[in-house]
């Protein structure tokens, strides 16, 4: 706390980007859509985190005290599924599944299409267009496909599906690397660098990423969601999640065959898809706004 | 401009020679021998047997130069034969691609149609309720996944309601109403994000031109409102809206591969998901390949209107 209150104090620099950063998160929470957003993300994130405290049962223990496929009640929250495993509790361990496939591959996506689109921006000429035309073909294919051929490839399981949907999404962070790269290394310090002698790698990744880097976060931020999407459409397709792994998209799809009888089964993960999808856009949308407005209708 | 179609079209060129290529490379990397899984339907698995099955589809040559054959066939339009069906790709092609071109046209049409219209209302209506309850609901829409939809929309109109047929699909030339009934769930379900992803482009490119000097100057000139939206407004917001139809194609194709399960209809997702669970890896080649050619041939498209649209773009 003391060191806190002395660098504040003493350096007027610190105290400068200290102000800054109340500044943005004035700017960034003052707009209720994104404090909307904010919050309905980390109580998911908490829910994915304690999921085992917060569960009311195992959600691969089926209960075999009651006939399977019980409706709503205060046992059982959200019903059981056919197997007669509590439903509320496999959504909340779903949770685990989408933010941890999320979070992988947009980790995949972001370091091979950056650094590829480092690499094609910063030297140009035919290294850019070797890797650009190759990602310009990979982007032909839509995610979905992309994903599904890779999947096969790999085998289903979370490891692969995160690798599957990172190498679907990169093409996006190459191509918006390039483009930055591209016009930041015509930039004036970038050429001071160069004649006090720094080295390729260090300017690429000391001077040019840090200046490279405020749209590419919005863009991570925002396609939080879309991976949660392409794993549940994956895991509906049966490429992805392998049961009895808990996943909302195989939720959803086992639910189907139910769905004349006990549609919840089916809808409750669907809802749950929808709010934490919702919710990253929001604060990506947020973030866009506050960090560079005018990236609004470009990302 | 023909400069800059030529430049388009060598660019297009280099791209879908890429892009079979990676079909080819990706679809051969598959796990499973094609020639087992084949002799497997028919089960008479002697290694005579096996070496003429492979010479038959050609697996005994080195890689490059089946790459080039099987370029060379496509071309002729021969995909070679399907290992599950024992009849020729091409012919599965040719039955599932008129499904999911109907499909996905019917989706691109509603999504740009409704879209534009939308997103041309926030813009000017700003601020206004129906601009704030339409962007609302275009943010909902893009994060609905679309199979979920199809279920909440079969158990509203299938189950509930029963007014449409929960799955299948008619051709509209043998029963066109039934095809047009069948046809409104997927069409409907596959459009949601595309419509609500183009309301939001449409709505903050327009709002991007109406604060221009020049849209004050024609309201200034005391031009009528419809003249300035629809000659002033929308044509200079126009580029950002046709890179996004490019873009939804591309988008639209991909999901229709998940909206063919849902509706239970004979498309090419569909044939997608059936060749990767039967390792056709011949189908699955040319499938595969048929939608690349599709978004390739959408993306020179919409390179091209670039070019239509706005002259400094044909100059670079």
């Amino acid at each position: 706390m003391s060191e806190v209150m002395s660098t504040t104090e003493d350096s007027p620099e610190e105290s400068a980007t200290f102000g800054k950063t109340v500044l943005f998160l004035k700017v960034f929470f003052g707009r209720k859509v994104v404090l909307f957003g904010a919050i309905v993300a980390f109580c998911i994130v908490l829910a994915a985190i304690f999921a085992p405290l917060l569960a009311p049962y195992n959600p691969y223990n089926p209960d075999y005290s009651l006939p399977p496929l019980q409706h709503p009640s205060s046992a059982h929250l959200l019903g059981t599924d056919a197997l007669g495993r509590d439903t509320f509790s496999r959504i909340l361990y779903g949770a685990r599944t989408s933010l941890l496939v999320s979070i992988g591959a947009i980790t995949v996506a972001s370091v091979i299409g950056m650094t590829l689109g480092m690499v094609a921006g910063y030297f140009g000429g035919p290294v850019q267009a070797v890797i650009m035309r190759f990602f310009d073909a990979i982007m032909v294919f839509p995610m979905i496909v992309l994903a599904m051929c890779i999947a096969a490839l790999l085998g289903g399981g979370l490891k692969n599906v995160v690798i599957a949907i990172g190498i679907g999404m990169s093409a996006v962070y190459a191509r918006m690397m390039c483009a930055q790269v591209l016009s930041i290394k015509e930039s004036e310090y970038v050429t001071a660098c160069r004649v006090i002698g720094a080295g390729n790698l260090r300017i690429m990744f000391r001077h040019i990423l840090p200046n490279a880097f405020p749209p590419l976060i919005v863009l991570m931020t925002i396609q939080m969601g879309s991976a949660i999407l392409a794993e549940a459409g994956l895991s509906f397709l049966g490429i992805g999640i392998e049961p009895p792994e808990a996943a909302w998209g195989n939720m959803v799809k086992d639910g189907y065959q139910y769905l004349q009888t006990n549609p919840l089964l089916s809808f409750a993960p669907g809802i749950a898809i929808m709010l934490v999808v919702l919710a990253f856009n929001m604060i990506g949308d947020g973030l866009r706004d506050t960090l560079d407005p005018r990236l609004r209708g470009k990302i | 401009m023909t400069v800059y179609t030529l430049r388009k079209l060598i660019h297009t060129g280099i791209v879908l020679i890429i892009v079979s290529f990676l079909v080819f490379i990706a679809v051969r990397l598959l796990p499973g021998d094609p020639v087992l899984i084949y002799l497997n339907e028919t089960e008479n698995a002697t290694p005579e047997k096996i070496a003429q099955l492979r010479t038959e589809f050609g697996l005994d040559k080195p890689i490059p130069i089946q790459y080039l054959n099987w370029v060379i066939n496509a071309m002729q339009g021969d995909f070679g034969k399907s290992i599950y069906y024992d009849i020729s790709a091409i012919s599965l092609i040719a039955e599932a691609l008129p499904v999911t071109i109907y499909l996905c046209l019917s989706a691109l049409l509603i999504s740009a149609v409704a879209g534009i219209l939308a997103g041309l209302i926030c813009a000017i209506r700003r601020g206004t309720y129906l601009d704030n309850v339409l962007t609302v609901l275009a943010n909902l829409g893009v994060t609905i996944p679309k199979f979920w939809l199809g279920f909440l929309l079969i158990y509203l109109f299938g189950y509930q309601l029963g007014w449409l047929p929960i799955h299948g699909y008619t051709h509209p030339w043998d029963d066109f109403w039934m095809s047009v009934k069948q046809m409104i769930m997927p069409a409907l379900s596959l459009c949601c994000f595309a419509i609500s992803s183009t309301t939001r482009i449409t709505r903050s490119s327009i709002l991007e031109v109406v604060q221009q000097d020049y849209i004050r100057t024609a309201w200034a000139k005391g031009l009528a409102e419809r003249t300035i939206v629809f000659r002033h407004v929308l044509r200079n917001g126009l580029i950002t809206i046709v890179t996004l139809l490019g873009v939804n194609v591309r988008f639209l194709l991909g999901q229709c591969v998940v909206i063919e399960i849902v509706f239970n209809m004979p498309g090419l997702g569909r044939l997608l998901v059936e060749s990767i669970f039967r390792q056709d890896y011949i189908a699955l080649q040319g499938a595969s390949l048929v939608v690349g050619l599709f978004i390739v041939l959408s993306n020179f498209i919409v390179d091209i209107s670039y070019g239509w649209i706005d002259p400094r773009i044909r100059q670079e």
